[in-house]
């Protein structure tokens, strides 16, 4: 499903965030990839949906080799990895739902269908009788809830959270890992980023252990 | 298209006084296109009136005799190419300027039959014999002056070139004005939504999906002013008819073609559609690499 081989990433400014960097993740699986901030967590997302391309190594995603899309079949390959992203990146001026409906909409649904089953993915992810508050009237753990119902709502094969129990309480924290463990269940291969490697072991036994862009054991 | 469309509105909504900023711009840009082509209309129209009227006037001195007016009519009737000769005697001029004036008596008062000249009107079967007709009546003691419709039409012609210029220039300085105002007020909005724009790219939208509201609105503004230009330029013609009509009093100028007109709006649409498509165009070229 996913496989990076030698995966190195540096930056214009000379910083390598992923170095070496090979990992295979099975349909269905779910992985953690776990170390501390700058370890390189949120660059293999970046990676993932081509938000950068890599210097050298290859990326494939579901047969895809990603770093050999041109730019027009970049849309495909973002429709078909759902992502949470760490900053949330929800639309301040449009309520729960329609951030949910975005992605339908973007696909050519209608509107008022993209709505009907943005209102029932928020219901799954605990988020009934919310659809119409905005982003500024909902908690950190329920816009991470809108973000997950976002990236499920084109029924992805891949599902990319990044940091998603980051500034959330222990209860909330927990209660989204059981979210993204039941998103996993109904047959989506679930990326999971977190600092927290305690959490993680709590869900799964695959992890992957980045340090400094390296791969650790 | 229908995202495209409600995004389009919620940013006009948005962000109203750019809206009406590069509105008004649009606005006075396609009045005076309007104006423009409705005069360079009028000026063809009063060319073609003297073109198809073959006619050389000669002003007669007062002293000039009935005798003398006589044999001068009689002489012109002979001449190849001639049509046809009136006499236009001091009270008849009188009667023409009183007609043509009835609607102000302070001129009619100062005006009496004494200072109008008489004159003798001929017609030529063919224009190219104006000028052997004219330059026979000046050869004539009796003749003042001789006007004829060739000096007339020379005249418009340069005119006309003049104001074709001047419009020209005007017209385009104002397209490249309102091009700039939707450029800068387009590249504003992107801008303004850089995030929102990220964000469409990395859920999967294409270019087509995040550029599509921004050329709409560009389009908008083309539209809208366009509209609201030629409504502009019609009320001002509308409102300036008897004066136009007082003025040309024997050359139909008026009403404008219903034809003219929605010809007239429909380009100006197309062309307002165009100004706004690709300022908006350029807009997200630059800044939506």
């Amino acid at each position: 499903m996913i496989r990076f081989d030698q995966v190195t990433k540096t930056f214009p400014s000379g910083t390598t965030a992923v170095e070496n960097l090979s990992f295979t993740v099975a349909p269905g699986e779910f992985m953690g990839i776990t170390g501390p901030s700058g370890a390189g967590k949120t660059t293999v997302l970046k990676l993932l949906i081509q938000e950068t391309p890599p210097t050298s190594g290859t990326i494939t995603v579901a047969e895809i080799e990603v770093g050999k899309l041109k730019p027009k079949d970049l849309p495909e390959l973002r429709r078909a990895v759902g992502a949470v992203f760490q900053d949330f990146k929800i639309l301040e001026d449009q309520t729960a739902a329609e951030n949910v409906a975005l992605v339908n909409e973007i696909l050519g649904t209608s509107l008022n269908e993209s709505l009907s089953s943005a209102s029932k993915l928020l219901a799954e992810v605990g988020l009934g009788g919310k659809e119409n508050l905005f982003p500024r009237q909902l908690s950190g753990g329920e816009l991470q809830r809108v973000a997950i119902a976002r990236a499920l709502a084109v029924k992805p094969k891949v599902l990319f959270a990044d940091e998603p129990t980051g500034n959330l309480d222990a209860d909330t924290a927990a209660a989204i890992m059981k979210l993204l463990i039941d998103i996993n269940s109904a047959g989506t291969t679930v990326l999971v980023a977190s600092h927290d490697e305690q959490l993680l072991k709590h869900f799964t036994d695959k992890i992957l252990r980045l340090k400094k862009g390296k791969m650790i054991t | 298209m229908n995202r495209s469309l409600r995004t389009a509105g919620k940013y006009l909504r948005r962000s109203p006084y750019q809206a009406v900023a590069a509105g008004v711009v649009l606005t006075i840009t396609f009045f005076l296109i309007s104006v423009f082509l409705l005069v360079t209309a009028g000026s063809a129209k009063i060319i073609r009136f003297f073109e198809t009227r073959p006619q050389v006037t000669a002003f007669l001195k007062d002293e000039t005799k009935e005798e003398e007016i006589s044999q001068l009519k009689n002489q012109m009737g002979n001449l190849p190419g001639v049509k046809s000769v009136n006499f236009i005697s001091k009270q008849d001029a009188l009667n023409i300027y009183r007609r043509q004036n009835q609607n102000d008596p302070l001129l009619l008062e100062m005006v009496t039959a004494d200072i109008l000249p008489a004159s003798l009107e001929v017609t030529a079967a063919d224009p190219l014999a104006l000028t052997r007709i004219a330059s026979v009546l000046k050869q004539n003691p009796a003749v003042e002056d001789v006007v004829h419709q060739q000096d007339v039409i020379d005249r418009l012609l340069g005119w006309t070139r003049s104001i074709r210029v001047a419009g020209s220039s005007l017209v385009a300085l104002l397209l490249i004005s309102s091009m700039t105002t939707v450029f800068v007020i387009v590249s504003m909005k992107i801008t303004g939504r850089r995030g929102e724009i990220e964000i469409m790219r990395l859920l999967g939208a294409s270019r087509g999906q995040v550029v599509a509201p921004f050329l709409l609105e560009g389009i908008f503004y083309g539209v809208i002013g366009s509209l609201l230009g030629w409504g502009a330029a019609y009320t001002a013609l509308l409102y300036s008819t008897p004066l136009i009509l007082k003025f040309f009093v024997s050359i139909p100028l008026l009403p404008v073609p219903f034809v003219f007109m929605s010809a007239l709006l429909g380009g100006e649409i197309l062309l307002g559609s165009l100004v706004g498509l690709i300022s908006s165009l350029f807009a997200s070229r630059r800044f939506l690499k």
